[in-house]
């Protein structure tokens, strides 16, 4: 009985720690997505290097502004050639420099959405030395909405992972603590505390978690090693995932113990064959 | 020691599993509580150890009244009482002398005092020598005394009895009778429930009999 409850424990934990690791991953790829959030603000021609200096300093002191890059007119222009570069005839068509000097302006985390994006893109339009203020739009919006999805998928999947294993490891500890029931009933009997009841089971209940949870955390990590080997490296915090789930599992089986323990107990009425 | 004082017990509406009981149990006594099966000899027993309470009335048992105890204070009760059942409830996985130390151990009793209490035990109820063997070797009789040790190693003040002999062969049961008797002569009470009016009647002493719920000889 205790390795069958081991045995749900450790799968429970493994897709559990599976979701988490998962997750981490989900929302690395969707930091880096939101990294390349920037607004580009184009600048008059021929600006006094002090202006455009003092304009940085305007910039870095706004809101929301992580970081601002110049990019000067030769800039764009290299820039240009180098996106161009398979169309040689275009690029001897462009005998003069047409492009504009701009700031990219870099965003902090919590200032990436739609709604913010467009709130600093307004505020920096204000400045005269701009003449136009350009972000993504539609890429954010996508972005934004593609987020507001797998957020929303990823909790919903969070809840039903995890109130199923909290289900299930209850209930098969409910059967090992049943399978024990005579030993309660006793205990109970002969005037043993509370306390003095549940604490072998809910030692028991912490050795088992942790061991399941060990277990799986092991596993995770092995596939990790294969996948990073053979497949791609995924982003893999261990001492979030291995003793985070080893903590949770003790957690788990202590709780499930006690939980378990106390019901079988407050049901308990000393059965005897008659009234 | 034990007061009943009007004490009734509804288990479904309407219907009374124990009405207008009144009963007092003094140090030393041997009471027989007879009564056919489902008369309330069993729900009586369970609201001396506190496993129910009453609907009315009050029960009082060494100091602890049924209206006023903690659930935290249930078990220290019940280190005052032994309680043997019809199916024994020993621990299959442990010999007999494990079966009445286990008693003292979930109280955190150990070493030489232990060992002398539960050897004191076994003695009296004629089971130190199958003090290694498991309960499914013994015969019903031998496993009711190894139950009967287990309640006494505490030095009870009462030993509640529910169908104590319920399970075992005529021979075995006046065996069994006998051995309380000699734990009742040695200061330890008794209040044994059985359906047996005759069994109860031949061994002599008080007897009270219940019929649906109420007393009808005292």
């Amino acid at each position: 009985m205790t390795f069958i409850a081991i045995g749900i424990m450790f799968f429970s934990l493994f897709l559990l720690g599976a979701f988490l690791w998962g997750t981490f991953n989900l929302f690395g790829v969707i930091s880096l997505a939101r990294e390349k959030v920037e607004i580009n603000a184009f600048l008059r021609e021929n600006l006094p290097q002090k202006q455009v200096e003092e304009l940085s300093e305007k910039l870095m002191s706004m809101v929301g502004v992580e970081s601002t890059e110049y990019v000067s007119k030769e800039e764009a222009l290299k820039k240009f050639q180098e996106e161009i570069q398979d169309a040689p005839s275009l690029i001897e068509a462009v005998k003069t420099n047409p492009l504009p000097a701009s700031f990219s302006i870099k965003l902090k985390d919590g200032f990436t959405s739609p709604e913010k994006v467009k709130e600093v893109s307004e505020k920096i339009n204000i400045f005269d030395e701009f003449t136009t203020v350009e972000y993504g739009k539609s890429w954010i919006n996508k972005l934004d909405r593609v987020v507001k999805i797998l957020f929303l998928f990823d909790i919903l999947l969070g809840i039903v992972i995890g109130s199923a294993s909290v289900f299930v490891v209850s209930n098969t500890i409910r059967l090992t603590v049943i399978a024990r029931k005579r030993t309660i009933e006793v205990m109970k009997l002969v005037g043993a505390t509370e306390k003095t009841i549940h604490a072998p089971f809910i030692l028991a209940g912490a050795i088992e978690g942790g061991m399941a949870a060990a277990m799986s955390g092991g596993l995770l990590y092995l596939i990790y090693q294969l996948t990073s080997k053979f497949f791609v490296k995924f982003y893999f915090p261990h001492n979030f995932i291995i003793i985070g789930t080893i903590v949770f599992g003790i957690i788990l089986g202590m709780i499930g113990s006690k939980l378990a323990v106390k019901t079988t107990s407050k049901e308990m009425k000393f059965e005897s064959p008659n009234v | 020691m034990i007061e009943i004082r009007n004490v009734s017990k509804r288990f479904k509406k309407g219907w009374y599993a124990l009405k207008n009981i009144d009963l007092s149990i003094a140090k030393g006594d041997f009471l027989f509580l007879t009564g056919q099966t489902g008369s309330g000899k069993t729900t009586l027993l369970r609201l001396i150890y506190m496993d129910i309470f009453p609907d009315e009335g009050e029960v009082a048992v060494a100091g602890f009244l049924s209206s006023t105890i903690k659930e935290e204070e249930i078990p220290f009760l019940r280190r005052r009482i032994g309680i043997i059942f019809q199916d024994f409830k020993l621990l299959k996985d442990k010999t007999v002398y494990e079966n009445a130390a286990f008693a003292l151990e979930v109280t955190g009793q150990s070493g030489r005092k232990m060992r002398e209490k539960v050897m004191k035990a076994l003695t009296l109820v004629g089971l130190s020598h199958k003090r290694n063997d498991f309960p499914y070797t013994l015969s019903g009789g031998e496993q009711q005394k190894t139950a009967i040790a287990r309640a006494l190693v505490r030095e009870p003040f009462i030993l509640l009895a529910d169908e104590p002999t319920g399970n075992i062969d005529p021979e075995g049961s006046e065996d069994i009778i006998k051995i309380l008797q000699e734990v009742n002569t040695a200061g330890t009470a008794v209040l044994m429930a059985t359906h047996d009016i005759e069994l109860a009647r031949k061994m002599g002493g008080r007897f009270v009999n219940l019929e649906q719920g109420q007393i009808t000889t005292k």
